[in-house]
């Protein structure tokens, strides 16, 4: 590598350590050494200072997150409809399956009843749970839809 | 090694927060506050005016944690919310100014060091005013926050490359200024 090169890569670099072509060089040129050096010095010295007169924020800012809304761990679309895809799956599939077929002809309703009020809960919970962690957005769609439909009727 | 402590990982700090445990924050208000200032003064030119908008981008990021999905790191998600911040104060306050007018003490330095980072002062602003206004910012989170150029394109959503090449101009500006100012220090 040429040092015309060297200084070239050097000013295209990223904010991370000089890479192997680039330090090889370095380390058997001592002009070019000197420059990168030079270089990563000089921005370290402009990186030092903090923003003088101001103060820590931390305390101003925790004070008033018990006012705010709690951040909350949310579900994707995306996982919501992969969950529903599996138990609709599961309720066409498993009468399919030989073994449900087997116990079925054993025990007759005293087996399919349980299994599908079992599928059934499933349904009605995933089908619960969607609705109430998705009030805020129906909510917001409604009201837009509202205001879509007023907008037009005026 | 406290999970909310000063070594902990953004990650685990923001799984606790999610989790409920509200007052972990304050260790990722502790951690990037500095940035976030110096942001809010880049473009408010006032230090109580930073630390109303700092506040402001810590809460905004508390209350929209959720949806912080780690597709990029949370000091890149933090800087989008400040940058977005930033440009909506602009339209009230004026431009973006570079941060080297920024009152900064420089008295821990020795007067060779101090007289090195003035050099780079210097031409870094001279570098920045070369540009459109808006660009500078980019300049400033390069070169003063450390931040990698998919960063800033991802916090202020500027193409990467052209980041770049303003990025590679402002660095050969700056050697050629500390080659010349070893002459005459």
């Amino acid at each position: 590598m040429t040092c015309d090169r060297f200084l070239a890569a050097l000013d295209g670099i990223d904010n991370e350590p000089l890479p192997a072509d680039l330090a090889i060089h370095a380390r058997s040129c001592r002009a070019c050494a000197s420059e990168s050096a030079a270089l990563r010095a000089a921005i370290g010295l402009y990186r030092l200072p903090d923003l003088a007169g101001s103060s820590d924020i931390t305390p101003r800012v925790t004070a008033l997150l018990p006012f705010m809304p709690a951040p909350r761990r949310t579900v994707s679309m995306r996982d919501w409809i992969i969950t529903g895809f599996v138990i609709v799956s599961s309720i066409v599939l498993v009468p399919l399956l030989a073994e449900f077929r087997a116990l079925k002809a054993v025990y007759g309703s005293g087996f399919t009843l349980p299994v599908f009020l079992a599928l059934g809960s499933l349904v009605t919970l995933y089908g619960g749970l969607f609705v109430m962690s998705h009030l805020d957005d129906f909510s917001r769609r409604l009201k837009a839809w509202q205001i879509h439909q007023h907008g037009r009727a005026a | 090694m406290s999970p909310g402590g000063p070594e902990a990982a953004d990650e685990d700090i923001i799984a606790r927060v999610l989790d409920g445990d509200t007052d972990a924050f304050s260790a990722l208000v502790r951690r990037y506050q500095r940035r976030i200032l110096r942001l809010g003064y880049g473009f408010l030119k006032d230090v109580e005016s930073a630390e109303d908008y700092a506040q402001d981008v810590f809460v905004k990021a508390y209350v929209g944690l959720a949806g912080f999905k780690g597709r990029s790191s949370f000091s890149t998600w933090l800087t989008r919310i400040a940058y977005n911040a930033g440009i909506n104060a602009k339209r009230k306050a004026g431009r973006y100014e570079p941060l080297e007018s920024e009152p900064v003490d420089t008295r821990s330095l020795s007067p060779e060091d101090a007289h090195i980072r003035a050099e780079t002062a210097e031409a870094l602003t001279k570098a920045m005013a070369a540009l459109p206004e808006k660009y500078a910012v980019c300049l400033d989170l390069y070169f003063r926050e450390g931040m990698k150029y998919e960063d800033i394109g991802a916090a202020t959503g500027f193409p990467v490359n052209t980041i770049k090449s303003h990025v590679f101009r402002a660095k050969r500006d700056l050697r050629e200024a500390l080659g010349a100012g070893e002459g005459s220090v």
